[in-house]
């Protein structure tokens, strides 16, 4: 890697950390230093470098480029960091990707994919808006609806074991379970009781239509379980038509309706 | 070092010098440009146009941008 030996000597610096940072920011803390090395990552600090050394530093960074090895945006690295480690470490996960990666459109299996990773977030308490975000805007509400399939455990639960007892049946199914999710709402803040209402109305209607046995209705945050439990008291007629079986537990709610 | 390769990375604060390295700009809507030509946006490896907000990186030979969402990174880790 010719250009590593010549970021080395341009700074005078030995390779002592696993990861080198480009950044402007420098603080008050750091004028006249070239680099930080907190021994986690060198911060190279741009606008306190030389003109001709900033000049020197473009380049060989675009040598690096060139010489194949990628040049990421450090937050996108440690995305693709966790994601590399997802790769190998997929476990369980496997057997379900392995299940699906020829049965689905390829662009279901991406989006199953990477809602695998992110339940896996989701199951360790981090955030993962950013990433939902980033699956619906790639595949649509189809995206969406398979983020919240799989996080919710319908593919492991519901569509392998469709998929097992009867590929027709399967085949008839799954296509308005990723289009239309009518057998599983699930509740965000932004919907009222009435939308509830309306989706579990179409739920029903769908499900029924199809020989989907059960309609579920998901909720995270007290916010959500406070709609839904509204959602109930409000519509008393329709929920006591059919057995219900309702789960709350560590701020999440299902509620599910026999059909 | 993952995979053997020596990691180079640079934060938002620096986007635009990285770009100026490799003959781009943003025009006014964000996207990324051809210096050269600023009617002519980049495209990522499926050929999407590259908002700034969107930057992910750059490889093979500066031509090549990566996207910084979860389905584009998903497809790097693989390779």
């Amino acid at each position: 890697m010719a250009w590593l030996d010549k970021l080395k000597a341009l700074f005078n610096f030995e390779l002592n950390a696993p990861l080198i940072n480009i950044t402007k920011n420098s603080g008050n803390s750091n004028l006249g230093k070239e680099y930080v090395n907190s021994g986690e990552k060198i911060d190279i600090l741009f606008d306190n470098l030389s003109k001709e050394k900033q000049e020197k530093l473009k380049l060989i960074l675009k040598e690096k480029v060139e010489e194949g090895s990628k040049l990421l945006e450090e937050k996108s690295f440690g995305l693709l960091r966790e994601l590399i480690n997802f790769q190998r470490t997929k476990g369980e996960d496997k057997k379900v990707l392995d299940f699906f990666q020829n049965l689905i459109p390829k662009e279901d299996f991406e989006a199953l994919e990477s809602s695998l990773y992110l339940r896996r977030r989701f199951q360790e308490k981090r955030d993962v808006s950013k990433l939902k975000e980033d699956i619906r805007t790639r595949f649509g509400d189809r995206g969406k609806n398979i983020s919240n399939l799989c996080t919710a455990g319908y593919f492991e639960n519901f569509l392998m074991p469709l998929f097992n007892s009867s590929k027709e049946g399967f085949d008839n199914i799954y296509n308005v379970v990723v289009s239309r999710s009518p057998m599983a709402i699930f509740v965000h803040s932004a919907m009222g009781e009435d939308q509830i209402t309306r989706d579990i109305k179409t739920g029903l209607e769908v499900s029924k239509k199809y020989g989907i046995k059960f309609l579920h209705i998901h909720g995270i945050g007290d916010q959500n379980i406070r709609t839904i439990k509204r959602c109930i008291y409000e519509n008393k007629e329709l929920f006591n038509y059919y057995d219900k079986e309702i789960f709350e537990n560590n701020g999440i709610i299902i509620v599910e309706l026999i059909l | 070092m993952v995979n053997g390769e020596c990691i180079v990375t640079f934060d938002d604060s620096v986007c635009m010098e990285v770009l100026d390295v490799f003959g781009k700009s943003v025009d006014s809507e964000g996207f990324i440009v051809e210096k050269e030509n600023m009617a002519q946006k980049v495209l990522s490896e499926d050929g999407q146009e590259v908002n700034i907000k969107e930057f992910g990186g750059i490889k093979k030979g500066s031509e090549v941008f990566i996207k910084n969402d979860l389905v584009s990174l998903m497809r790097l880790s693989k390779e």
